[in-house]
């Protein structure tokens, strides 16, 4: 839920709330005062019929006056006032009366005053009191509620771009993060964090990238100096077969290391943006030079492999990375493939699929493109040909995809025009 | 052949040093660039040149030979292997770059293909019994009689001549054949598949059998028994 959303319906839930008891509150209160003016007047009332003394002596102006004589004892000694209800004789209305109840006892008989006094202008005043009391707070408050919102939404753009922002930050993409100033102190003090740490994360990976291509560079020297000597030993002519094969084992081990030290610095190479030139590549073209390079390991295994292309392919990228972008891409289709399956490669405009037959993925999906991560166990793999794909493709706005059933492995690329 | 070395690691310049002797060609070591800069006064048919030495940049060692346009090769060999590096040293007139490490078989023949583009211009032909090879041409023969090899075959073959007598790793025919592309291990069945077909060919146009494979770690090309 929005900031602005939940601020919102706290503020109109807790209106309705004080609202409703403010209005109910409001209007008991009026009743009441009304109330004890009428019964002012009522009491007025009877003080005039108290001193007319029986005579009927009396004038009221504001209130109509019943005396009947009644039978028994008086049992109103004490005035009673209630509301009451009587027919208008002329219009037939019921009408709302204020009534005031007493009797009064003469020598020989006892008279029942009943004093009346029409409640309806006074209902009608507290009807408009009420309606008052409710609908200028509401529209009060909705005036504020659409005020607040505006004014909230409009101090909110600043931490919406940050947000953005923030989703768009790539720690490999050199442009700094550019953030709003706002006249909020809050919203410019957590810019000015985000500011630091963004200069802070970048400075630490450059280090980090430097540090990487600087040790792997330092590394390759020794490696082959080993390689060498490893060389010098295994042409010696007195080596036992156990000798010959563990020296051969351990050059390979080298050429292994000095591999993944290769990948590291290529990856580190990818990072650094060091692939700046671009070009316009034919797909099409690409994939057949590079068919015909991994043609002997393609019929080793005995791969049937079937390429149509419906459509020119061209896309503006590096024309090395796009080499060694589609040269992975098939290599792990060959590596992965089983012995006798198939590769099929689709070419349309700006898509590629390339589908290979293979055994059903060991790892998750999402861990594919991770460095060093191995599918099945191919002593060959160094698990960092698909990391690099991915980075490619991340660095030439390629959208690639991966899709796996059961025996197919599908790749889907999308280049930009 | 004379050969001039200039690595700063002691340990691989001897192991090149003793190599190159071994091949029978007569080898000066300079271990910084001054030297180098002092040596190249002299003549070397080759030069073997690390990039990384701590004087300074083994490429003003480049623009002196080449400057003075005298007829020596250059092989550059160094860790950095980024495109730039490559191109800058090729530029300057540098005939080749190899990226260590690197098995000596490569860099023998690489050695032997530079002094033959450099000092024989490229016709010499490269004989080794019945097998006649003409690198410029892309031809072979056997007694006489032009066999079809792919270039890859082909280049195997060179590769495999030139380190006569040698064994030579998997991973090092690896690299040597994978040397166009970036490849991360991928070469065993690749070599396999190409040395069996050179093999196939070889034998059909009567050639004897020199390939010989030492104990499934690599292979042998020789005409000893």
């Amino acid at each position: 839920m929005k900031l602005i959303t939940k601020s919102g319906l706290n503020f109109i839930s807790a209106s309705i709330f004080f609202f409703l008891f403010g209005s109910l509150g409001g209007y008991y209160f009026i009743r009441y005062a009304v109330n004890k003016f009428l019964n002012n007047e009522l009491l007025e009332a009877k003080a005039y019929i108290d001193r007319a003394e029986g005579t009927g002596n009396y004038k009221l102006t504001f209130a109509d006056v019943l005396a009947d004589s009644i039978q028994g004892p008086a049992s109103y000694r004490e005035p009673f006032i209630n509301d009451t209800v009587i027919m208008n004789s002329s219009t037939g209305n019921y009408e709302f009366y204020r009534k005031l109840t007493f009797d009064k006892t003469y020598e020989n008989h006892v008279v029942r005053y009943q004093i009346v006094r029409s409640s309806a202008p006074s209902d009608v005043m507290v009807m408009k009191f009420t309606l008052m009391l409710t609908v200028f707070p509401v529209l009060f408050f909705l005036i504020l509620y659409f005020v607040n919102r505006g004014s909230t939404r409009y101090s909110l753009t600043v931490f919406y771009d940050t947000i953005k922002k923030l989703k768009a930050f790539d720690v490999n993409k050199d442009n700094k993060l550019e953030l709003m100033t706002s006249d909020i102190d809050e919203f410019e003090q957590l810019n000015e964090v985000f500011n630091a740490m963004d200069k802070k994360i970048k400075e630490d990976f450059e280090r980090l990238k430097e540090y990487t291509e600087n040790t792997s560079h330092e590394l390759q020297t020794p490696l082959a100096i080993i390689t060498s000597r490893l060389d010098e030993l295994l042409q010696s002519s007195n080596l036992t077969e156990e000798q010959i094969k563990t020296v051969a084992g351990l050059m390979e081990t080298v050429n292994r290391l000095s591999k993944i030290n290769q990948a590291l610095i290529y990856l580190a190479k990818l990072d650094n943006r060091m692939f700046k030139d671009e070009e316009k590549v034919d797909i099409n073209n690409l994939i057949r030079e590079q068919v015909e390079l991994l043609e002997p390991l393609i019929e080793n295994k005995g791969i049937s492999l079937e390429l149509t292309s419906t459509d020119k392919c061209e896309t503006i990228m590096n024309k090395s990375l796009s080499h060694t972008l589609i040269q992975n891409l098939l290599k792990n289709a060959i590596r992965h493939n089983v012995e006798n399956g198939y590769i099929k490669i689709e070419c349309a405009a700006n898509h590629l699929i390339i589908e290979n037959s293979g055994s059903p993925l060991a790892t998750s999906t999402d861990e594919l493109f991770k460095r060093f991560n191995k599918a099945g166990n191919h002593p060959n793999s160094l698990g960092i040909g698909l990391s690099v794909v991915k980075r490619i493709c991340e660095i030439s706005s390629i959208d690639i995809q991966y899709q796996c059933t059961e025996s197919k492995h599908q790749f889907e690329l999308r280049f930009k025009n | 052949m004379k050969i001039l070395i200039v690595e700063d690691e002691p340990q691989l310049a001897q192991s090149i040093q003793a190599f190159l002797e071994s091949e029978g060609h007569i080898c000066e070591l300079a271990e910084n660039l001054s030297l180098a800069l002092h040596l190249v006064d002299n003549v070397f048919d080759i030069i073997v040149l690390d990039l990384n030495l701590p004087d300074g940049n083994g490429l003003e060692v480049v623009k002196k030979v080449k400057g003075k346009g005298m007829n020596t090769g250059v092989i550059i060999v160094s860790a950095r292997d980024s495109l730039d590096n490559k191109i800058e040293g090729l530029e300057l007139g540098a005939d080749d770059y190899l990226t260590k490490p690197f098995q000596m078989a490569e860099l023998n023949a690489r050695l032997k293909s530079l002094v033959r583009r450099v000092h024989f211009k490229g016709e010499e032909k490269i004989e080794f019994n019945e097998l006649v090879i003409i690198p410029n041409e892309l031809i072979v023969t056997v007694n006489g009689k032009p066999v079809d090899l792919t270039k890859k075959e082909f280049d195997l073959l060179v590769y495999f001549i030139a380190n006569k007598n040698r064994v030579l790793t998997k991973t090092g025919i690896g690299e040597h054949m994978s040397k166009d592309f970036m490849d991360y291990g991928f070469t065993d069945d690749f070599i396999y598949t190409h040395i069996k077909n050179l093999r196939k060919k070889l034998l059909k146009a009567g050639c004897g059998d020199y390939v010989r494979n030492v104990y499934g770690v690599g292979y042998k090309f020789t005409d000893a028994e």
